[in-house]
């Protein structure tokens, strides 16, 4: 045994099983021997401590209020991870209920994470991502949203990012933010293009955000002057911080008209420090995740808990017990040698969120496992200075992003990640469609050859009831036959 | 499908109510059964039998409708078949109990717990159920309609012989009582696992049958049992009692339920009386209006309870009393939705309209 | 860095650039107008071709001897500035078809927009424009075009400077940001060409330049009231020119024309004889003239307006001399007529509203190109704001849209007929 102190659930009286991968109706029987206290013990807005702020839930009751595809996923059988996907596929009701008892709800599209801690220091505001409804067509198996972007002008030509739009459309799958910050510039044109939309066409109120582009130094420059991020490896230009810290100081201006009151430097140092301290948590779930072997936590759940450092799923305090929670987990399996996949899966860097999450179990399915990732949120990733002034040190952060720099710094960022987790090739997905996919599928492949001499695989994920079954399943097949065959021959 | 100028479909609009929030307007539930198999041109003896049937019966019939909750449903007795309650089938009607299993011994020894995946008509009703979740679930909920425990009980037992145990041997009553919500909770359960929305039907307990004592004494509890059964997934539970209700009000939002469905009382003493606490669905009469009337009166009755309940503050849902009749004419269910169109709406029509094109254009600064 | 690709003598290149203006069969013909006037556009058009050729000659030679060619992707990049500083500016891409389009997808993807897949094709089968450039200046506009150009210090040697142009643009750290991105790219051009540009060299460039674009604010301001014989597509040629040609050889030429045109004491236009049209979208280049050829063709439309950066929206700039001419410079270009990709884009809108108001087209050709996503999805919304009549034209370079084009254009115009 590893010595590690009982777990929340242990002390309750539920003990994990053996730690698998299982499919919908395992993970749903699993669910009765969850006795009712800790349902009871896990809420959201636990200030509020209301009857409908409970979420811990098996599959099968998001499934029936209409999420459809949970029923195709597999899952990690842990409570652990149970309680990551309640707390996941809650936010929706989440945002609602965040209006309910009086919160003001802003809506941070297309930063990927830099807003939600100015958000956060509010105290009375919940920030979110309508970003990430792009995923509900999935959860949902429905063009529902499809349509209504395309009867605002949204249409299939665009990459999954109109769902978002038909989203501020309906009205129903989050409430009428208070306001919508919205990133443009250096970040991405589909939601900027989102975000225009809404507040043209559907009356939404809008603060537009610049992301500086982040020039990088090159041989051929003279006379350019670059500083390094506080944490992290990026360079920039330095008169692009200022502008950034202006940027979000308009940001902070207008929430404490919205909010009502003034954000102290106080309040952000505070909400600064709550940040770090959840990516620290996600940092170390990463490492091992992606590190140990065998694999202690499969790739969906995996993702899920990257992206809560973008704005903690709409409840950053709750959000850090969740993970907390995965933590303890996947450490205590890790410290047992115990993990859901074999130990010879194949180790492949995933590059870009994957639309259809069934992707990243069917690598799995497959022989294969997730060893580093490059989701874009990498910034979010990176710990913000304690030391700085707040918004400066905001600012700094946000300037690691891969999103804001070139397609080769992306690139470098990829082949740091497949080095540091022994990736044996990289899976690139992409969108038809997707703004910011024209150069970088290339660039990576020829940078990961050079630098590794590994190969890499670009899928561009379709809708899944537009192809035939089993189409992307094949390519990722073949490529960890190839995988395997290289591995093999180096063994030799 | 019927073409909708609705912004929202069924299934937005039922989780935002839900959600204590307002959507673009009244959902519109008549109690669309059995009703389905016309509408598809079954029986209801295959309706009842057959899963895949009953199911392409709910898609035909949304097609037809475009309601905004299915019901899937066969009898009161399908969990107590399930038991071992022997049904009669004819063709061209709905089952009925032709054999309870329990005598005046009261020996229970001759039931079973059911398996859902074998025993009576379960395993079609979860085929059904997985049929609709597969085609539909994304555009409108799937309910399904379970006995509760108390009219199981009564069925098991036979009617009039558990109506003399509730008073001269009520412990018999209380065990019966226990093994049907014992024999029940597998089938909700496997029910959410398809996907369905457990609805519970208690047309027994009503107080057409009983009395409001008798009510709180032996059906409440059970209620209350599989309610918070459903509650550990975050159900929604509508309660569906037949009927007469208006005594026992005062005790319905102890069951725990979100939903109460109404039929023989009236609607805005409901709404009175628990309307704060419970979302109301009723209850335009489904025999003398929806099967004997014309559509013109099933509009200006779906009309007259809009008016009664729509400002509810937990919210209301336009249903029929019970079930419709298999024959009932379909331009009177259609007549149904278009009074609740016409009279239900929360939003503004501007934003009502998929095409939004009630929104400013363009922003003037 | 690689050594650069060889050069091709350019007159000899199957793609050596040129506009040829329309055949005469499609050309408006006004009552009215005697041949002689009617000619002098066509052989203003011929004029500027020849010229063209010689310059790219003179700039090929030119770069053999060390003169710095700043192709440029955007007219968010300041040409005064590039010009100031000792480089000859050309805009690329100059023109497009679907062979640099298919050329640019292999080192982009299939789905890139087709201008950025051009810009990069033009460079790989050694376009004379394309190869001219020695170094690449490209400001941050769109994501595909943030992109791009990023390929072009990769494959084929050519130093890239990106600098951020604002897509926000009423704040004041946004001009403010602006200006430092300018100063830099003035700095790192300085370097490149030993040259410095002074005040006094900013100033004298952003004079020519307005000349330039003087002149052609004339012709379009000409157009709307009197009834000259200079089509829209006739314009969208001229302006092409402008991006490559010596600004004040160009202006001689439109001023020259101008001149003529208005010693033939043209008329008033006539009401309702021709529809009229306004063309806003993607980038129209050189080679996209076939496309107005056929919305005017046989005179029975005529473009009054457009919100075109390779037209309209380009020639709509116009620094101010007074005060520092980099401060000016950097105002004008921030606040020049919105692409449809600033945010929030209601300025475009406002633009739009004011050549309507002008112009009175009775209908709107919105032409995008595919994945142009910036324009694309403003369609539906154009539709609402301006309740005129649209068509919407989602097109690549491929030759096999044209018939298809066609089709729809003569549809819509019997419509407004």
């Amino acid at each position: 045994m590893s010595g590690l102190p009982l777990s929340w659930a242990e002390e309750a009286g539920y003990v994990d099983p053996p730690p698998a991968q299982v499919g919908y109706a395992e993970r749903n029987r699993l669910f009765s021997g969850v006795p009712t206290s800790l349902i009871q013990q896990c809420r959201y807005y636990h200030d509020v401590d209301a009857e409908w702020s409970t979420y811990l839930f098996p599959p099968a009751t998001y499934a029936t209020y209409g999420s459809r595809y949970l029923k195709r996923l597999r899952y990690d059988n842990s409570l652990a991870a149970l309680r990551l996907w309640g707390f996941v596929m809650s936010e929706g009701e989440r945002l609602f209920r965040a209006r309910q008892i009086g919160r003001k709800l802003i809506a941070c599209m297309g930063d990927l994470g830099g807003t939600t801690p100015i958000v956060q220091a509010a105290g009375n505001a919940v920030a979110f991502y309508p970003d990430c409804f792009w995923w509900t067509p999935f959860f949902m198996e429905s063009k529902v949203l499809f349509e209504a972007a395309g009867a605002l002008g949204m249409g299939e030509e665009c990459c999954f990012s109109r769902a978002t739009l038909g989203a501020f459309h309906k009205r129903a799958y989050f409430p009428t933010p208070d306001l919508c910050v919205a990133a443009t510039g250096a970040s991405c044109d589909d939601f900027a293009s989102v975000a225009q939309l809404a507040e043209s066409l559907t009356g939404q109120a809008v603060h537009w955000l610049e992301i500086p582009f982040r020039r990088e130094p090159q041989p051929w420059f003279r006379r350019a002057a670059f500083r390094r991020t506080a944490h992290g490896d990026a360079q920039y230009p330095i008169h692009i911080l200022p502008f950034l810290c202006e940027e979000y100081a308009r940001v902070l201006q207008r929430l404490e008209e919205i909010c009502g009151h003034p954000i102290s430097p106080h309040d952000l140092c505070s909400s600064i420090v709550g940040a770090n301290r959840l990516r620290l948590t996600v940092r170390a779930i990463r490492d091992l995740a992606y590190g140990a072997d065998p694999c202690p936590l499969p790739a969906l759940e995996a993702m899920h808990v990257e992206f809560a450092t973008l704005h903690g799923y709409s409840d950053p305090d709750e959000c850090r017990r969740v993970l907390d929670n995965v933590l303890a987990t996947v450490q205590r399996r890790a410290s047992n040698g115990e993990g859901v996949l074999d130990r010879d899966a194949v180790r492949v860097a995933w590059v870009g969120p994957p639309a259809d999450m069934r992707l990243l179990n069917m690598l799995e399915e497959l022989g294969g496992r997730v060893a580093g990732t490059e989701y874009m949120i990498n910034q979010s990733l990176s710990l913000i200075s304690e030391e700085m002034e707040p918004i400066e040190a905001l600012a700094d952060c946000f300037l690691n992003a891969s999103l804001i720099g070139s397609c080769s710094y992306r690139a470098r960022r990829v082949v740091e990640e497949a080095r540091r987790y022994g990736a044996e090739g990289i899976i690139i997905t992409g969108v038809v469609g997707a703004s910011h996919c024209v150069a970088e599928g290339r660039t990576i492949a020829q940078v990961a050859k050079e630098e590794l001499g590994i190969p890499t695989l670009c899928i561009d994920v379709p809708f899944p009831s537009d192809v035939p079954p089993g189409q992307i399943a094949t390519r990722i097949e073949a490529f960890l036959e190839v995988l395997r065959a290289r591995r093999d021959a180096h063994r030799a | 499908m019927p073409s909708t100028p609705d912004l929202l479909n069924a299934r937005e609009r039922m989780n935002l109510l839900l959600m204590d929030e307002r959507p673009d307007r009244v959902p519109a539930a008549p109690l669309i059964t059995s009703h389905a198999a016309a509408v598809s041109g079954i029986n209801v003896t295959t309706y009842c039998t057959d899963g895949a049937a009953m199911g392409k019966a709910h898609v035909a019939a949304y097609e037809e409708y475009g309601h905004d909750l299915l019901c899937l449903f066969t009898v009161v007795a399908m969990v107590a078949e399930a038991m071992g309650a022997e049904l009669l089938y004819r063709d061209g009607h709905l089952p009925v109990l032709q054999r309870p299993p329990v005598g005046r011994d009261g020996d229970l020894s001759r039931l079973r717990v059911p398996n859902p995946q074998r025993d009576g008509s379960m395993p079609a009703i979860l085929e059904a159920t997985e049929y609709c979740f597969s085609r539909l679930a994304h555009l409108v909920p799937v309910g399904v309609f379970v006995a509760a425990p108390f009219s199981t009980a009564a069925l098991l037992r036979g009617v009039e012989g558990f109506m003399e145990d509730l008073v001269d041997a009520p412990q018999r009553a209380t065990d019966l009582i226990a093994l049907a919500t014992e024999a029940t909770i597998p089938f909700i359960d496997a029910v959410i696992c398809e996907g369905g929305l457990p609805v519970l039907v208690d047309p027994l307990a009503s107080c057409s049958v009983i009395s409001p004592v008798m009510y709180g004494r032996h059906a409440l509890p059970a209620q209350q049992k599989l309610i918070s059964h459903l509650h550990r997934y975050d159900m929604d539970v509508m309660l569906h009692i037949c009927g007469r209700t208006e005594g026992v009000l005062h005790l319905l939002p102890a069951t725990g339920a979100e939903l109460i469905s109404i039929d023989q009382v009236e609607l805005g003493a409901v709404c009175a009386a628990v309307g704060d606490r419970m979302r109301v669905v009723g209850n335009v009469s489904p025999t003398e209006v929806m099967a004997g009337g014309t559509p013109d009166e099933v509009e200006e009755a779906v009309v007259r309870c809009i008016y009664t309940a729509a400002n509810a503050p937990k919210g209301f849902v336009a249903s029929t009393g019970c079930e419709l009749p298999y024959h009932t004419p379909r331009e009177n269910v259609h007549a149904f939705i278009r009074g609740v169109r016409a009279a239900g709406a929360y939003w503004p029509t501007a934003r009502r309209n998929r095409f939004g094109d009630g929104a400013p254009a363009v922003r003037v600064e | 860095m690689n050594a650069p690709h060889p050069r091709v003598a350019v007159a000899a290149h199957p793609n050596a650039p040129r506009i040829p203006p329309a055949s005469n069969g499609t050309r408006v013909r006004s009552p009215g107008h005697n041949r002689p006037i009617a000619g002098v556009v066509t052989d203003t058009l011929n004029r500027l071709a020849i010229l063209l050729q010689e310059r790219l000659e003179q700039l090929a030679s030119a770069a053999r001897d060390g003169a710095v060619i700043a192709a440029y992707t955007c007219i968010h990049a300041p040409v005064e500035l590039l010009e100031a500083c000792g480089a000859v500016p050309v805009r690329l891409p100059f023109a497009a078809d679907s062979d640099a389009q298919t050329q640019g997808a292999t080192l982009l993807r299939p789905d890139a927009c087709p201008l950025c897949c051009a810009l990069v094709g033009a460079r790989r089968r050694h376009d004379p424009v394309a190869s001219l450039a020695t170094c690449l200046v490209s400001p941050t506009t769109c994501d595909a075009m943030r992109r791009a150009p990023q390929v072009w210090p990769a494959e084929f040697g050519v130093p890239l400077f990106q600098f951020m142009s604002p897509r926000t643009w009423h704040g004041k750290a946004s001009r403010a940001a602006y200006l430092q991105e300018l100063i830099w790219l003035r700095d790192e051009l300085e370097a490149l060409t030993c040259v410095r540009a002074t005040s006094e060299r900013l100033a004298a460039s952003m004079a020519r330049w307005e000349r330039a674009r003087a002149s052609l604010r004339r012709i379009h301001s000409l157009r709307a009231r009197l009834d000259l014989p200079v089509t829209g597509a006739d314009l969208a040629r001229l302006a092409a020119y402008a991006f490559v040609l010596d600004p004040d050889a160009f202006s001689a030429e439109v001023e020259a024309l101008v001149a003529v045109l208005c010693q033939a004491a043209p008329t008033a236009v006539p009401a309702g004889r021709t529809v009229r049209l306004m063309l806003m979208g993607s980038p129209c280049l050189a080679s996209d003239a076939w496309l107005l050829d056929t919305l005017e063709a046989d005179g029975r439309a005529r473009i009054v307006a457009d919100a075109l950066c390779t037209c309209a929206r380009w020639f709509h700039i116009s620094p101010k001399a007074a005060g520092s001419p980099l401060d000016s410079l950097a105002d004008a270009y921030m606040h020049q007529p919105a692409c449809a990709f600033s945010r929030p884009n209601d300025r475009l809108y406002r633009f739009i509203e004011n050549q309507i108001a002008a112009a009175k087209p009775h209908g709107l050709v919105l032409r995008t190109l595919r994945f142009c996503d910036a324009w694309a999805l403003e369609a539906e919304r154009m539709r609402r704001s301006f309740r005129l009549p649209m068509l919407y034209l989602d097109v690549d370079y491929s030759q096999s849209v044209r018939g298809q084009l066609a089709t729809r254009t003569e549809a819509f115009l019997e419509v407004l007929a």
